[in-house]
């Protein structure tokens, strides 16, 4: 049963990885091989500079529409999705921080915004997975 | 003259500064462990914690989790960076930690309410789904919003100094 929780609840995340991660690290290895570069492209390189946390509150967004959309209680609902919010704020403003310190030609840390931003991917996306199980947990307890 | 001994020299400390990352790896870490009970033990970690909530033990329990887990990374980070704890940063996070946790706590009383009301056959189940939510949710936030509001704090506090 536990089985199954997981794959029906946290398979759509599964998604946000292929096509926000491993797609276009496949394509920009695809480009580099096609254009006759030896150097290879890890993940670092296309998301180095935190456009991690630009993917991480893309993840938000369908995260705060999920709970809208719960039949939990409207406190739960509201403290849910401000949490959820405010930790998407969080990861966009790694990036947008890195990239405004590129455009102006302020001190910038490559290394840290990649390391803040990689910790709040990880963490929205645990979040994502968790709050997708306990959904799926109290849609089941409706239906009894 | 000669040269000051190194055993002498004040050490220069710099004031802590907390980055988000690091409150969100913490957080990442505590959701991932929190969905692996939900999926190992799926009825027994969600009686537990409906229980001891309702013995009026779990509040109080998180409360000193969550001061005790921010304390201690709050310590790491100063340890790792070199600097020095300020007292009165940790005493805020504390309150912070601890203003949370017992926002969450009246929200769950106010949850727990609104489900009794409504009445209907599985109220002790909706019950315990909500607890566990909201239990989740006052786990995550008493780790970041501390956090949140100290990072921020601290910017606003550089800029008016600048």
């Amino acid at each position: 049963m536990p089985e199954l929780i997981l794959f029906t609840s946290v398979w759509p995340l599964a998604l946000y990885l292929l096509f926000g991660m491993f797609v276009p690290v496949a394509m920009a290895r695809a480009w580099m091989r096609k254009s006759g570069q030896e150097r290879g492209i890890q993940i670092q390189d296309l998301f180095g500079r935190g456009e991690l946390g630009l993917l991480a509150l893309a993840l938000t967004v369908p995260l705060i529409w999920d709970l809208q959309k719960s039949g939990y209680a409207p406190q739960t609902i509201a403290a849910g999705s401000v949490l959820v919010g405010i930790t998407g704020m969080m990861a966009a403003a790694v990036w947008v921080e890195s990239y405004c310190r590129n455009l102006t030609g302020a001190r910038n840390e490559p290394k840290r915004a990649w390391r803040d931003s990689r910790n709040l991917a990880f963490f929205i996306f645990t979040m994502a997975g968790v709050s997708e199980i306990l959904l799926y947990r109290f849609a089941r307890v409706l239906t009894l | 003259m000669s040269a000051r001994a190194p055993a002498l020299a004040k050490v220069r400390y710099v004031a802590c500064k907390v980055r988000l990352g690091d409150a969100a790896a913490l957080a990442g870490w505590l959701s991932l462990c929190f969905g692996i009970l939900v999926l190992l033990f799926p009825s027994w970690f969600p009686r537990v914690i409906t229980e001891s909530w309702q013995y009026g033990t779990l509040v109080p329990a998180l409360t000193f989790f969550s001061v005790a887990v921010n304390a201690a990374m709050y310590l790491r980070i100063a340890h790792q960076q070199l600097a020095r704890p300020e007292p009165l940063a940790s005493g805020f996070m504390a309150l912070l930690t601890v203003g949370t946790v017992m926002g969450f706590g009246f929200i769950l009383e106010s949850v727990a309410l609104h489900a009794q009301l409504q009445g209907g056959p599985s109220t002790q189940a909706r019950i315990t789904e909500e607890v566990l939510a909201l239990i989740y949710f006052a786990l995550i936030g008493a780790i970041l919003v501390p956090h949140f509001v100290i990072r921020f704090t601290q910017n606003l506090f550089q800029r008016s100094q600048s």
